[in-house]
């Protein structure tokens, strides 16, 4: 078995140059017109170039189109955490980026603690030294 | 107001920075046993709400402006002459160097009580000075002067007031202060009538009270009062808390022996 296995595989070794070495020169024969074998029609020629360069193209769109859609893809698996960003920095008061919009997010926080201070601050002198709300007393 | 409003609205053109509205509303309820002072004390429940707004600017890093209006109410149910309504215009300047900032708070207004011989016009002058040890803890000690007019001077007053505190943050929206304060000024002791006679020929004398005050003068005397604190804040989120506060501490005058006073006061409240 193991015979017949090494056997087939030497076979095919051997064979995959020699059709190699068969399709480059049929596409060398179709590219260049000298080579032409008497009673060929050029014009067939032209039109099996012709197909073969559209073929190419066609595997260049299609890689196109693959690269696209992989973008489309990343673009996608990006889109929660854009929207987000995009959001929180239309939330702060206009578009930004990430960084934008998280030093709006912390100068906010920044403000929010200012102004606690501030309550705290004028509630402290007021006879209730914690700073409650409260200013009772007589 | 409306000038000092136009005003910050001006700096905060000038300066490119914003005007930031803030404010605050809270109400609660609790035991103050020091609302009124006589032998033994005279305390009550009460119920107290408060509502301020007004209009911050931020004149750089280390400069802000504030100029807003405020409520205070305190409704005592067992001595309904000395609740209260005050209405009151309030700015403040603040220079922080660093860790360091120092606050003036200049206040005025009006206040209303249950006993209209009682009401007048209120006006305080506070500085405070607030060291921020570390971002959770923040030190404050503030001197303040009020001075109280009424219709009848038996009420009116003059305070000076000292206070120090710790405000400790334990968690993100939880806070704890411990707070000392000595306070000297004149104060209204409400006196048996048997006494009064002899109270009266001193530093003041009056007539006699109503409601819970029945039975007693008021008394108007120099007095110093040493009070201390601890309160409880505990933030629900969107600006909602929750507070819990306690004082505990004495006066002491002319016209009776020491006096102790506490109270336990907790409310609920909500900032923007």
């Amino acid at each position: 078995m193991r015979i017949i296995r090494l056997a087939v595989l030497t076979a095919l070794t051997a064979a995959t140059p020699a059709l190699g070495q068969d399709q480059t020169r049929q596409q060398d024969r179709v590219r260049d017109p000298s080579t032409h074998e008497p009673g060929a029609v050029p014009d067939q020629d032209r039109l099996r170039t012709r197909d073969q360069d559209q073929l190419k193209t066609g595997a260049t769109g299609e890689a196109t189109l693959t690269k696209k859609a992989g973008a489309t893809e990343q673009a996608r698996s990006q889109e929660p955490a854009r929207i987000k960003e995009q959001t929180r920095a239309q939330v702060g008061g206009g578009q930004g980026t990430g960084d934008q919009a998280r030093a709006r997010d912390k100068s906010s926080d920044r403000a929010q603690e200012r102004a606690r201070d501030r309550q705290r601050d004028r509630a402290h002198a007021s006879g209730q030294g914690g700073g409650s709300g409260y200013r009772g007393g007589r | 107001m409306l000038a000092a409003l136009a005003a910050l609205a001006l700096l905060a053109d000038d300066s490119g920075g914003g005007l930031l509205l803030e404010g605050a509303v809270a109400a609660g309820a609790g035991y103050d046993g020091g609302a009124a002072l006589g032998p033994g004390g005279l305390g009550s429940t009460a119920g107290t709400v408060s509502a301020a707004a007004g209009a911050a600017v931020d004149l750089g890093e280390s400069m802000g402006l504030y100029a807003g209006a405020r409520l205070d109410g305190l409704y005592y149910a067992d001595v309904a002459d000395l609740s209260r309504t005050e209405v009151t215009g309030e700015a403040s300047a603040e220079v922080e160097l660093g860790r360091l900032a120092l606050a003036a708070i200049p206040s005025g207004g009006w206040a209303w009580h249950g006993d209209p011989s009682r009401d007048g016009p209120v006006w305080t002058g506070r500085l405070v000075l607030r060291f921020r040890a570390a971002e959770a803890l923040a030190l404050r000690t503030s001197y303040a002067h009020a001075s109280r007019g009424a219709a009848d001077p038996v009420y009116a007053s003059e305070w000076d007031r000292l206070t120090a505190g710790v405000e400790l943050r334990l968690a993100e929206r939880a806070f704890i202060s411990v707070w000392a304060g000595a306070g000297w000024g004149d104060e209204v002791i409400y006196v048996p009538v048997t006494t009064a006679a002899a109270a009266a020929k001193g530093p003041g004398g009056g007539r006699s009270g109503g409601g819970g005050l029945a039975g007693s003068l008021p008394v108007k005397a120099s007095a110093a009062e040493r009070k201390a604190g601890i309160d409880l804040e505990l933030g629900l989120g969107g600006g909602f808390h929750v507070e819990l506060g306690a004082t505990l501490g004495w006066v002491e005058s002319e016209v009776a022996d020491p006096i102790a006073v506490f109270s336990l006061l907790g409310q609920t409240g909500w900032r923007f």
